[in-house]
């Protein structure tokens, strides 16, 4: 126990606080995160950590954020601001019907489903995808904590496939006012161009569209993604072996086949960072189990890199995510029978 | 050679996924896909019962229907040599194999009417695949299907533990979205092969 | 009293055990063939001829057919219809057909008519088993209707062809395909268990 913690609970146990006790467990919850562990398989309905990786996943969020709005303008604030209204209409509507909490679980995927979206998106386009995220991508399945598919992949996913116009011609290079359907993935799959890696990390004096609004300004994303771990809110296994199976597997299939891109330009392209850091993370969608991480970090690398080189799509992040969310409860399943298996014997 | 009949088998499990893409056998897929247990023994019947039906309907079509012009009534014939076939089985895993009869005999009755099945035939007969083509394509389908109802089941059995879904949504309904939203990121295969 | 069970098997047929909502059977086709409404028409008639077919047949023979082979003589009857229903669609309808092909033949596995001959045409008299089978292929095309109609206005912006929605209006390209399926189908059994109030175990 760290000493501010101690501290905070001898001031939280003095008399005149008693009232406020509630306030002292949850300030304790997210800064210092739970020393219970629950006994049994579903640990995902553990409140508290829910509650500490949400605001912590805001603010890691907040540098992509600012730059987005610095990259491409006001836009960025109306798709924001539309995400959350939608999605909180859909989250107190249940609420209020089903009789229950409104759950914060809302404040996070409101800010990464536009943060996900092409920067110039139409806004009614936007209002379709955050309805459908948190409506089938959550609350259908009991609300937050319960599903088993990122909600913001699954209304970026939905949009995708039912606006593919609107969806791949809408990129825009960063300050400067066209839109433009290049990005530089679909520019190396047409071209084979590698964008240069400074202008890549950066986001500043790239020639092509960026790519969608909260994945152009990469040291940010790396820079939360980093606070996220350190701070214990989010396991490593998950990013680091999915970032590391992206980059031997396209280097491995780049020495057969050139026309496979590199293992440098692969892990700083496209929405790679941003998945990694952010969205395969969610202690909900993926395994609890450590091995369970290594192979859901393993297989979405594998995945990526198979339907950006092979299928016609040139990003293939959101469809792995989404794809190893659905392979979780499996992967889960085996490891602990497995387990019990050897324990037995 | 080798080539051409891995892209089938690829397409098979991933682009043409039996459900997922061409939403085939979703009777058994609704009804078995509430655990894994189960699930997993009607995927492993499956499997045999679409690839041996496919090793014997091929010749019946192009042997024996085609030359005798009789092609009009492939529907019958298909449908009585699956029943036929899932009869056969069953008894000889009776008579020979109990252990695998107790594994997934239960499910042998139900294969008949199980969509996919008959599916295989009508489409190996349409693609106008050769015979070895026809074989390794109803295996790829079957792989397809058999990876969907498991990965369905699991999210399943979780979602049992959870259980807070609305209540209209529970069973059926739950299947279908999971199915929906499984079948988008299936998507992003198309154009691999 | 003849007259209250025809009315209760009609009712049971269309409502109180739906085959799509309630018992779920025949969903591959309700799914495959829904994209538009003139296929789930043709679907739904096609069904629906089959089952009153093989409804009066199976009714009629009831009490000759060995327990054995009964399984066996309900495929040949309905795999002979529905060469007849395919042969017809061919000839008449060659633009569905060419759109539903496949899924024509798949009418045989479909559970509907299967379940329905063994769940209640072998145990009940000709009148009854006609009536069930015109209820139930009812209900199986309304359903079939309503999905395609909420897949062609979102998908196509049309009705039966016609152009309903706005031209500005956007079209959903997925949901003339199988995901939209899966999630049309999926809402309305969630509101039409909500409005019954059948919930599963």
């Amino acid at each position: 126990m760290r000493k501010t913690q101690k501290l905070l609970h001898k001031v939280a146990d003095l008399k005149i606080f008693s009232p406020f006790k509630a306030v002292f467990e949850t300030i304790d919850g997210i800064v210092y995160g739970t020393p219970h562990v629950t006994p049994g398989a579903p640990h995902f309905l553990d409140h508290i950590e829910i509650k500490r990786f949400m605001i912590f996943a805001v603010v890691a969020l907040i540098p992509t954020t600012v730059a987005s709005v610095y990259f491409f303008g006001v836009h960025v604030l109306w798709m924001i601001l539309t995400s959350y209204i939608v999605g909180g209409i859909v989250e107190v509507s249940f609420a209020l019907i089903r009789k229950r909490e409104i759950e914060e679980g809302f404040l996070v995927t409101g800010l990464i489903f536009p943060l996900i979206l092409p920067p110039t998106l139409p806004l009614w386009a936007v209002a379709i995808g955050a309805f459908f995220g948190i409506m089938f991508g959550k609350e259908i399945f009991g609300g937050t904590g319960r599903n088993i598919f990122n909600p913001a992949l699954v209304g970026r996913l939905f949009i995708t496939m039912a606006f593919p116009e609107i969806m791949s011609a809408r990129w825009q290079v960063p300050f400067v006012d066209t839109i433009t359907s290049a990005t530089p993935l679909t520019l190396f799959n047409a071209e084979g161009t590698l964008t240069g890696l400074k202008e890549l990390l950066l986001g500043v004096g790239l020639q092509t569209g960026a790519g969608s609004m909260g994945e152009v300004f990469r040291i940010g994303i790396i820079a939360g993604g980093i606070f996220l771990i350190l701070a214990k809110v989010t396991d490593w296994k998950i990013p680091i072996f999915y970032l590391g199976s992206v980059a031997v597997f396209s280097w491995i299939l780049n020495m057969v086949n050139p026309q496979v891109a590199p293992p440098a330009f692969q892990l700083l392209s496209g929405g790679l960072l941003f998945g990694a850091f952010f969205m395969a993370t969610d202690p909900v969608t993926s395994p609890y189990t450590r091995s369970g991480k290594v192979i859901f970090g393993v297989m979405a690398g594998i995945l990526t890199v198979l339907i950006r080189s092979f299928a016609g799509y040139a990003e293939g992040v959101m469809f792995s995510i989404i794809l190893m969310n659905g392979m979780t409860p499996l992967i889960d399943h085996m490891i602990m029978e497995n387990k019990y298996r050897k324990s037995a014997l | 050679m080798t080539m051409n009949l891995l892209l089938i088998f690829v397409a098979a499990v991933l682009t043409e996924n039996a459900a997922f893409t061409y939403l085939l056998g979703m009777c058994p897929f609704i009804s078995l896909s509430k655990s894994l247990r189960t699930a997993s023994g009607m995927g492993a019947a499956v499997i045999f019962v679409i690839t041996l039906t496919a090793l014997i309907n091929w010749p019946i079509y192009h042997l024996i229907l085609v030359p005798l012009g009789s092609e009009l009534i492939y529907y019958i014939v298909f449908i009585i040599v699956i029943a036929g076939t899932v009869q056969l089985v069953e008894m000889i895993m009776e008579k020979f194999f109990p252990v695998l009869q107790a594994a997934f005999g239960i499910f042998l009755p139900l294969i008949t009417v199980n969509c996919t099945v008959l599916a295989v035939s009508l489409f190996m007969v349409i693609k106008e695949y050769s015979y070895l083509q026809s074989v390794i394509y109803a295996f790829g389908i079957a792989v397809g299907w058999i990876i969907a109802i498991v990965i369905v089941a699991a999210i399943n059995e979780k979602l049992e533990l959870v259980g807070a879904m609305p209540k209209g949504m529970k069973g059926p309904g739950i299947i279908m979205v999971i199915s929906g939203i499984l079948a988008l990121s299936f998507l992003g295969f198309s154009g691999m092969v | 009293m003849a007259e209250s069970k025809s009315i209760k098997t009609i009712m049971d047929g269309i409502w109180r055990d739906h085959p799509v909502f309630s018992m779920l059977l025949g969903i591959c086709s309700a799914l495959a063939v829904s994209n538009k409404v003139e296929n789930a028409i043709a679907m739904g008639a096609g069904v629906t001829f089959v089952l009153v077919a093989t409804g009066v047949i199976i009714s009629l023979l009831r009490k000759i057919i060995p327990r054995q082979v009964r399984m066996i003589v309900y495929m040949i009857t309905i795999a002979s219809f529905v060469i007849i229903v395919d042969r017809v669609l061919k000839a008449y309808f060659p633009e569905i057909s060419d759109s539903i092909g496949p899924y024509v033949g798949l009418i045989i596995t479909n559970c509907i008519i299967m379940g329905r001959a063994e769940g209640f045409y072998v145990s009940n008299n000709l009148g009854q088993s006609f009536l069930d089978a015109l209820s139930n292929g009812f209900a199986y095309t309304y359903t079939l209707v309503a999905v395609a109609a909420v897949r062609e206005l979102l998908g196509f912006g049309t009705l039966l062809g016609f152009q309903v929605m706005p031209e500005f209006m956007p079209k959903w390209v997925v949901m003339s395909m199988a995901p939209g399926a899966f999630f049309v189908l999926g809402t309305l059994i969630w509101i039409t268990r909500t409005i019954s109030g059948q919930t599963e175990d």
